[in-house]
């Protein structure tokens, strides 16, 4: 498929924390990469992008005398980006705004599952079910590559279940203890 | 000589080049998860030696000489970390007729022994900094405290066999000696397989100075220039270099004098370092010796010129050490190393471990980056987080660190998130620059940020990355039927499509 075929897309783009309505449009797929168009806010601006290995792109700013800037980006989760440019890791939220309204009608409901930020073993849990817990507390502690870390409460609330034991082996992701949200919190 | 090389990562890649350079076979050992890892394919030979878990494989003194045996290796380096300051490890060698490349194991039990190596160190005329010899697991928390006060405080509960701020808490009153001493004793009993500790005064806003040796069989002793590695996260080194901008002439004299007159007392072998305090009023202070060669070996070699991995191995053949005292003294230009941790600093310097997709490491003139890993590889959960060390060197300073931003800007790392914007950050702080610091420098100016992004852009650059992910969103397939959105991240599909701007 070439950029040709894809035709224009509107996208969410939030990046350092700012949400912006991307609009991308092809302008021109000759051999040597491709030509797009992008629009934002007031902004316009042409790039002349290439692929120059896996998830990793050359864009060329014919607008700004030809600045040359190389980033690297990897889907951590869907639509959840690490874009990696000169020397820093940044953090970009792409999609086309359904999964981001899907995402906040599911947070609706006020609990957390609070899971191992990294894969790793569990060396101590340090709450039991019914316990109170403050925002910032910790509630197990997780080794991975020879540290120890505690994972925390996200939110004040009651923990409703705990999920793993001290000696299990956890993935990133996976669900460490549940807590009910408090009413007042 | 046929060396096995028991260790993994960058290290083990150190050695087993050293090896090749000097035309001798190597055997390289693995665990499970480091089939695929580089070192194994930087020696002649390689062995598994068991599962994932350290304590079933790199730490297992059988599984290691079994592996020696079954290969004919006649000699153990033993790197850093695992069981390169382990004495049973050592005797364990030399009784299967091996040579251990560093000291004799009595050696490493003198001097990797904290307390005992105060002694020496005492006995050696070398200054020490006041605490405790090992507290018996039998004290009660009245006695600990007790103990505790005598020192001092704020001071630090010690793990014996500790390194690398393992085992190591900070306590700041009497109110914390007890609590302090059970979670130091948990992590290091974890780590190290040993859990005894001891106290030790905190010396405030000192700086970490370090003395590299060269000791031979002969009797033979070279210290070197100095290295400063005062900025620590957490007791763990993040940056060092050589020489120390804290360092006069006349400090460096003495300290060179005081490690010479240590290792010369105990018949120092093979290379090692003693680590020391020094205080805003120029005075040092011997902490402990590490009987191995260290992570930050290469600012040395940079700065003097001498491969220390290719004199560990002759000294281990029984040659003379013929490398100038003057000349290991003196520094030429200023070298700066930064440690590439696999973490997140935008999460508290998380461990971040996972596949690495891709893979471009610095080059350029003076410029070493010694990794142990490549893209395709998976950074295990199970060892230590750092997975390169990247030197610089200049004629100066501040080209040095100049050079140093440059490469790491270079290094890109797809996969897995690394520590380098926080190294960029430090090395662009006024403080770093006027070589402002002490051991305490960066866990305080980490503090002051509140964990504000290392990631920041500067003007300009925003737009650039706006650009950067809508295009990577984009070309993707982000909000496609059938794309990266309800299908997940799939590298090899999105490199796929990716690839469909290739000519």
């Amino acid at each position: 498929m070439t950029v040709k075929d894809r035709g224009p897309m509107r996208l969410e783009v939030d990046v350092a924390g700012r949400p912006r309505v991307v609009t991308v449009e092809p302008v021109a797929g000759d051999g040597a990469g491709a030509r797009l168009a992008l629009h934002w806010d007031d902004t316009t601006r042409e790039v002349d992008v290439s692929s120059v290995g896996p998830g990793r792109l050359s864009m060329i700013l014919p607008g700004s005398g030809g600045a040359s800037r190389e980033v690297r980006g990897d889907e951590t989760a869907a639509g959840e980006w690490v874009v990696g440019i000169g020397g820093r890791q940044v953090r970009a939220r792409v999609s086309d705004g359904r999964r981001r309204r899907r995402a906040a009608a599911a947070q609706a409901g006020g609990d957390h599952a609070v899971a191992a930020p990294m894969p790793g073993r569990v060396v101590r849990v340090l709450v039991e079910p019914g316990d109170r817990v403050a925002a910032g507390q910790g509630l197990a502690v997780v080794e991975a590559m020879k540290m120890e870390n505690e994972v925390a409460a996200p939110a004040d609330g009651v923990v409703a279940a705990v999920r793993a034991a001290p000696g299990d082996s956890v993935e990133a992701g996976g669900l460490l203890v549940t807590l009910t949200a408090e009413g007042g919190a | 000589m046929k060396i096995l090389v028991a260790n993994r990562g960058e290290i083990a890649v150190r050695v087993l080049r050293a090896c090749r350079e000097m035309g001798i076979p190597s055997v390289a050992v693995y665990s499970e998860c480091d089939r695929t890892a580089p070192h194994v394919r930087h020696a002649d030979e390689a062995v598994a030696i068991g599962p994932s878990p350290a304590a079933e494989s790199y730490l297992d003194i059988e599984r290691v000489l079994a592996a020696a045996a079954a290969t004919g290796a006649t000699a153990v380096h033993p790197g850093y970390g695992f069981l390169a300051e382990n004495p049973a490890f050592a005797r364990a060698c030399r009784s299967a007729g091996l040579t251990f490349i560093g000291p004799d194991a009595g050696v490493i039990e003198t001097m990797g022994g904290k307390t005992a190596a105060r002694r020496a160190a005492v006995a050696a005329g070398v200054p020490v900094v006041p605490g405790t010899e090992t507290l018996p697991d039998t004290l009660s928390e009245a006695e600990l405290r007790a103990r505790a006060d005598e020192v001092g405080y704020p001071l630090f509960i010690k793990a014996v066999a500790g390194g690398g701020g393992r085992g190591m808490r900070r306590v700041a009153g009497p109110d914390g000696v007890a609590a302090g001493v059970e979670s130091a004793r948990s992590e290091a009993g974890a780590a190290f397989g040993e859990s005894t500790v001891y106290f030790e005064r905190l010396i405030e806003r000192a700086r970490h100075i370090e003395v590299q040796v060269l000791g031979d069989d002969h009797g033979a002793v070279v210290p070197f220039v100095e290295r400063e590695c005062s900025i620590q996260r957490r007791h763990q080194k993040v940056i060092e270099e050589s020489p120390s901008v804290a360092v006069t002439d006349s400090i460096r004299a003495a300290l060179a004098d005081a490690a010479e007159a240590l290792c010369k007392a105990v018949r120092y072998v093979n290379a090692g370092t003693l680590e020391f305090l020094l205080d805003a009023d120029g005075r040092f202070y011997f902490l402990e010796m590490n009987t191995r060669l260290q992570v930050e070996h290469p600012v040395t070699e940079m700065v003097t010129g001498v491969d220390l991995v290719h004199w560990q191995i002759r000294i281990a053949r029984g040659e003379r050490l013929t490398v100038d005292r003057r000349r290991a003294l003196t520094p030429q230009g200023h070298a700066i190393e930064a440690r590439v941790y696999a973490e997140d600093p935008d999460a508290g310097f998380l461990p971040a471990p996972g596949r690495i997709t891709f893979l471009r490491s610095p080059s350029g003139p003076g410029v070493r980056d010694d990794g142990g890993v490549e893209a395709g590889f998976t950074v295990p959960v199970h060892y230590d987080s750092m997975i390169s060390k990247v030197v610089a060197w200049a004629p100066d300073r501040a080209a040095a660190t100049a050079r140093l931003r440059r490469a790491l800007g270079e290094y890109e790392i797809g996969g897995i998130t690394t520590a380098i914007p926080a190294l960029l950050w430090i090395l662009e702080q006024d403080a770093f620059a006027a070589g402002d610091f002490d051991t305490a420098y960066l866990d305080r100016v980490l503090a002051e940020r509140r964990g504000r992004s290392f990631s920041e852009l500067p003007d300009g650059e925003v737009d650039v990355a706006v650009m950067g992910a809508a295009l990577l969103g984009y070309l993707s397939g982000t909000g496609r039927p059938g794309g990266g959105e309800s299908a997940g991240p799939t590298p090899w599909r999105r490199a796929a499509r990716l690839e469909g701007l290739r000519r």
